[in-house]
């Protein structure tokens, strides 16, 4: 079957474009300090519905403290924050109805028993899938009649994952969502938030001190630093506009002309990363790559100071 | 009303084991002391030696062990009135360990209900649920003030049937008189229904205690249990060096004491020592002590909702 896809296509996406879908969150200038200590400054973020957000920043960036303050867990002291249409600060119930929210993987009450923990999020939340959470779990060492204390670290974050995928929410809030999982529970756990869990109508917000592991499944990225958003970009621009200079020593001078963000030399030669230089003015001088997220998060900020 | 029901299943599947392995404990405990004291009595004489502890509390005790239970055991020649006050005092005796359990309890649950969580950090986890801070403190309240004291009524309960059943058994074989007629005269279902009524007014009485302990156990970051008794301590010292009065102490002493649960008339003989039946305890709705506890109550209990909405983690 032939289908035309030009202008027909076009005209069906029109009531998307004359009727955007609200966005999951929309954050603007937001500021929290804990005594005279800027944990937030000025910070900005906005997710979509069909983004995968990664919030990427070293320790002590802010991370944590935007994550809790966008889900109304921590008074601001400044900027608007709507999520899900509403005021987290002062409609959390209504928020998180539709919201799934990891923000440890250790806090599961260590008293209940794994069937308790389904009949209490059955009865309290009305997006749990029950059933989806059983399938989950089926095949995992995790008995249903088990107290959480009596799982190893990793089995509980497993649960504690399958319970959220469970949840038939529009936005996850992801704070380092593998910390303690093993390799192949990691694995697991990204096919299926991308492939059972996501959907266009739905967003993700996601940290990750890992951030090779989580880089290939975000559609967009915001780096934050001393609290504030420092570089926020869709992949695909991020790819369009920075770019990774591999080149032999020989080739310095020319490499430093172009205004490289950072310099590094490496075994043989140098390492640079541009922005927004074209491709084509640094092909003649080396081989030229996507810088990955943590080298360009290092060259930005090396420029920042 | 799902989601609020099930909160209150949370609270009890968390705190099983105070609310309903204590009663169940006593329970035993007084089926033991029971037997054994009815085994010791075949000689026709209680067999207690307590002569070198006269006058001490624990001879009072096994005294009104004695007298309220196994005096039961023989009430020929009693009036239907004497019949009436032995068993308002057995009931009594029997509910008052129970109640005082309970009340223990009570008090360890509602000084950790909002403190544990975040000590163990599962806060972050119930408020990633939709629940909001106001529905979680109720539960939580409800749950131990109101719901959980069912537990201990039946308990009761069940323990005065069993001692009686015990001790009818054993005036049968004994060939005493009496213990029977305490099925027809004895009052048992009336005193039933003052435990239950004595207990939900009772938590009305006690609710400003009750709402204390979880403002500072949703408030304090360490030591809940110190907070909670050194800031009335110190509150009630102040009065009495600054202003010379001991309002605030009485007013505490007052609703931390069983003022609505059922008492039987010339208990232990005590000065102002009130029959509390049903009348006197409807009659509590009527004082304005009531209705003043009840509304510092609920500030102390906006007070817990505001710090569990602020506070996530220690």
């Amino acid at each position: 079957m032939t289908v035309y896809n030009g202008p027909l296509r076009l005209h069906r996406e029109e009531p998307r474009i004359t009727a955007p879908a609200p966005a999951l969150i929309d954050a603007t200038a937001l500021r929290k300090s804990f005594r005279h200590v800027a944990a937030l400054d000025g910070f900005d973020l906005h997710v979509a519905p069909g983004q995968v957000v990664g919030l990427i920043g070293p320790n002590g960036a802010g991370k944590t403290t935007a994550l809790k303050a966008l889900l109304g867990l921590t008074p601001l002291d400044g900027g608007t924050l709507r999520v899900l249409d509403r005021d987290p600060q002062h409609d959390r119930q209504a928020v998180m109805s539709r919201t799934g929210y990891v923000a440890d993987l250790g806090t599961l009450p260590r008293w209940m028993r794994v069937t308790q923990l389904m009949d209490f999020l059955a009865g309290v939340h009305p997006a749990f899938r029950r059933a989806l959470a059983e399938k989950a779990l089926h095949g995992s060492d995790i008995r249903a009649g088990a107290r959480i204390r009596t799982l190893s670290k990793g089995m509980a974050a497993e649960l504690h994952l399958a319970l959220m995928l469970a949840l038939q929410v529009d936005l996850l809030v992801l704070d380092e969502p593998t910390l303690g999982l093993d390799i192949v529970n990691r694995q697991r756990f990204y096919d299926r938030l991308l492939n059972d869990w996501f959907t266009p109508e739905r967003g993700v917000l996601i940290t990750s001190h890992e951030v090779r592991e989580i880089e290939h499944l975000l559609t967009d990225v915001v780096f934050i630093h001393r609290g504030r958003a420092v570089l926020t970009t869709s992949m695909t621009a991020l790819a369009a506009r920075f770019s990774k200079l591999d080149a032999p020593a020989a080739m310095a001078e020319g490499a430093r002309i172009l205004g490289p963000l950072i310099e590094r030399s490496t075994a043989g030669g140098i390492s640079m990363i541009y922005d927004g230089v074209p491709r084509d003015r640094l092909e003649p001088l080396g081989s030229v790559s996507v810088p990955s997220l943590p080298e360009l998060f290092v060259a930005l900020l090396d420029d920042g100071r | 009303m799902k989601p609020f029901v099930t909160l209150l299943k949370r609270e009890w599947w968390e705190h099983r084991a105070g609310f309903l392995w204590t009663p169940l404990a006593l329970l035993g405990v007084f089926l033991l002391v029971a037997l054994l004291s009815l085994a010791g009595s075949g000689e026709g004489s209680l067999t207690f030696s307590f002569e070198r502890s006269q006058g001490t509390h624990t001879e009072r005790q096994l005294h009104q062990w004695d007298q309220g239970v196994l005096g039961l055991l023989d009430v020929s020649g009693w009036t239907a009135e004497q019949i009436a006050e032995r068993s308002a005092q057995f009931r009594h005796l029997v509910a008052r360990p129970f109640l005082l359990a309970h009340l223990l309890v009570a008090i360890f649950v509602l000084l950790g209900a909002l403190h544990d969580e975040r000590k163990d950090r599962s806060v972050l986890f119930y408020k990633s649920l939709p629940v909001s801070d106001g529905q979680t403190v109720a539960s939580k309240l409800v749950l131990a003030v109101w719901i959980a004291p069912l537990a201990t009524i039946a308990a009761i309960v069940a323990t005065q049937l069993a001692l009686l059943l015990l001790m009818s058994l054993t005036g049968a074989l004994q060939g005493t008189a009496g213990v029977s007629t305490l099925w027809l005269h004895g009052g048992l279902l009336g005193g039933a229904l003052e435990l239950l009524v004595g207990y939900l007014l009772q938590g009305l009485w006690a609710l400003p205690v009750y709402a204390w302990l979880l403002l500072v156990s949703a408030a304090a970051t360490r030591a809940p249990f110190l907070w909670a008794a050194l800031i009335p301590l110190m509150l009630v010292v102040v009065e009495s060096a600054v202003l010379g009065s001991a309002k605030l102490r009485a007013a505490i002493v007052d609703h931390l004491a069983f003022r609505a649960l059922p008492r039987p008339p010339s208990w232990l003989g005590g000065d102002g020592d009130v029959a509390i039946g049903l009348a006197e305890q409807l009659a509590l709705l009527l004082q304005i002590e009531l209705w003043l506890g009840l509304a510092v109550a609920a500030a102390f209990l906006v007070g817990a909702t505001w710090f569990r909405r602020r506070n996530a983690e220690l």
